[in-house]
């Protein structure tokens, strides 16, 4: 079964050392099936501070992802401490992730214009970046 | 200042040959080598199906570099939230949502970056059910 782990920890942010640890496996909606499809782990290197769509929501006559469990894994593989790369869902920006941050998030792939993009901080830089889907149905699977 | 980790191990094993991810890093300001040194924790039981304010971007305190983890603790396996992103200038009652970013169903988390850079970037999530439903978030900055 798939399964995603996390553990956030710090000895010195708090008076007291901080430990979140947390597991779960990756079901579809509404059930304890496992997710069953993926795009597997991908990379691919920006060079331009153009959005680059990384996955697609389904277009409008289909609805294999609407509503349904997907799960995303993006990382900023750089290693130049100032390069980051900003996440949209639909042109709203979710965050941004510096070299070496990553990302893991449900996506609903509710509407039809909820694709995900990733746009590099500035051009001309070799910025690679690292994702990956877990789904139970996906317009582009 | 502080030092705080994220780590994330994704075992992958939909398809014949299983992947497997396991990445961390520091917590850091934007572009920065300095640590993030702000925390807030809380966890909530919600008991009703109304869509509600979780972070407000205000909680931010201006840092437009966040690290939001959520969690929804419950354990039945069809209650789920949907986290979105909402706008608090929409008008008066339930804020007009942005974006949805996806499903949390028990068990489920998510980490992301957090832009925060106005009232637009609210978090918000809706329980599907009026059972209660504990929810838990870090927000570090």
């Amino acid at each position: 079964m798939p399964t995603a782990s996390i553990t956030l920890t710090s000895a010195d942010i708090a008076g007291d050392p901080v430990n979140v640890s947390k597991t779960s496996t990756c079901y579809k909606a509404d059930s304890t099936t496992p997710l069953d499809q993926t795009n597997g782990l991908q990379r691919l290197v920006l060079t331009t501070a153009s959005a680059k769509e990384i996955y697609t929501a389904e277009n409008a006559a289909t609805t294999l992802g609407l509503n349904k469990n997907a799960k995303v894994f993006i990382k900023n593989a750089s290693t130049v401490t100032t390069e980051y790369i900003t996440v949209t869902i639909n042109a709203t920006v979710i965050g941004k992730l510096y070299a070496g941050q990553w990302l893991f998030m449900p996506w609903s792939q509710n509407d039809t214009a909820a694709d995900i993009k990733v746009t590099a901080s500035a051009a001309g830089k070799s910025m690679p970046v690292e994702h990956m889907l877990m789904h139970e149905g996906y317009f582009n699977a | 200042m502080p030092t705080t980790k994220a780590q994330i191990s994704i075992t992958n094993d939909i398809a014949s040959v299983p992947v497997s991810i396991s990445a961390s890093f520091d917590l850091l300001k934007a572009g920065s080598t300095e640590g993030m040194d702000t925390m807030t924790s809380k966890r909530k039981i919600y008991t009703s199906t109304d869509q509600v304010d979780l972070i407000p971007f205000g909680d931010a305190g201006g840092s437009t570099h966040n690290f939001v983890y959520i969690s929804n603790a419950s354990i039945i396996s069809t209650d789920y939230i949907t986290v979105t992103q909402t706008n608090a200038a929409g008008g008066s009652g339930t804020e007009i949502i942005v974006e949805q970013i996806g499903r949390l169903y028990a068990g489920d988390w998510m980490f992301i970056p957090w832009n925060a850079a106005d009232n637009t970037q609210d978090i918000a999530i809706k329980p599907s059910t009026a059972n209660e439903m504990p929810i838990e978030y870090v927000l570090i900055n």
